[in-house]
């Protein structure tokens, strides 16, 4: 009996760390797109110029996502909770906050004032109830998965 | 992770080299050398393999024991 090798003539082990590896390059690029599409937001770029940045990182997301929630996975780290949602969800919305802040401030220089917390905290309090709205759906669909999952017959003779 | 001495020992009891074991299981010699120090824990599909070649059972080889040397 021989341990099993992959067609490239990689083992297990190597094929392991390749994954690892692969996972990491995936991360420092999912990332690096976000911190791109940031940056080009701060300087004055429109939806229009990063909605390239935009479609892979939600194809990257969406397929991440779907994956993860038909394989019955949350996160290593964290209990799926309505508390934690809630904190990721205001954690987003206020670096949206801070991005419209400084584009309006110091790129596009607009007075601040009544108007300008209007363009900020509206844009914040929408993203927030996206998120958490969203985060609450998909947890709700992580629970019946789950559920399903862990449901299963034992082998019988 | 616990360096796995009963690997050696078994392999230096059939006079075989490291690189000669990892041949006859299938794997580089990089990954059974990383199983000897402890750094990879295999799948049992290789422990089994690595117990067949080596003549021994997965107890002797993986047991609890193996723990303690370090």
């Amino acid at each position: 009996m021989k341990g099993k090798k992959e067609p490239g003539g990689m083992d297990e082990m190597q094929n392991l760390q390749l994954m690892k590896l692969e996972e990491h390059g995936f991360w420092i690029a999912f990332w690096a797109l976000c911190a791109a599409v940031v940056g080009q937001a701060l300087m004055g770029a429109g939806l229009r110029a990063i909605a390239g940045e935009l479609a892979v990182l939600f194809i990257a997301g969406g397929y991440i996502t779907v994956l993860c929630l038909k394989n019955g996975l949350w996160s290593v780290s964290r209990q799926p909770s309505r508390k934690t949602n809630a904190v990721f969800s205001a954690g987003a919305a206020l670096a949206l906050g801070a991005i419209y802040a400084v584009r309006s401030l110091l790129v596009l220089r607009k007075p601040a004032g009544l108007e300008l917390l209007w363009r900020i905290v509206l844009p914040m309090a929408a993203v927030f109830a996206v998120c958490f709205g969203l985060l609450e759906v998909l947890r709700g669909v992580y629970k019946r998965r789950r559920a399903r999952l862990d449901d299963v017959e034992e082998y019988k003779k | 992770m616990a360096r796995n001495v009963k690997i050696k020992t078994a392999r230096a009891e059939l006079d075989m080299t490291q690189k000669a074991l990892a041949d006859a299981v299938g794997v580089s010699r990089q990954t059974m050398n990383a199983i000897e120090q402890g750094n990879y824990n295999p799948t049992i599909r290789l422990c089994r393999a690595i117990c067949k070649v080596l003549g021994k059972t997965l107890d002797e080889l993986f047991g609890e024991e193996n723990d303690d040397e370090r």
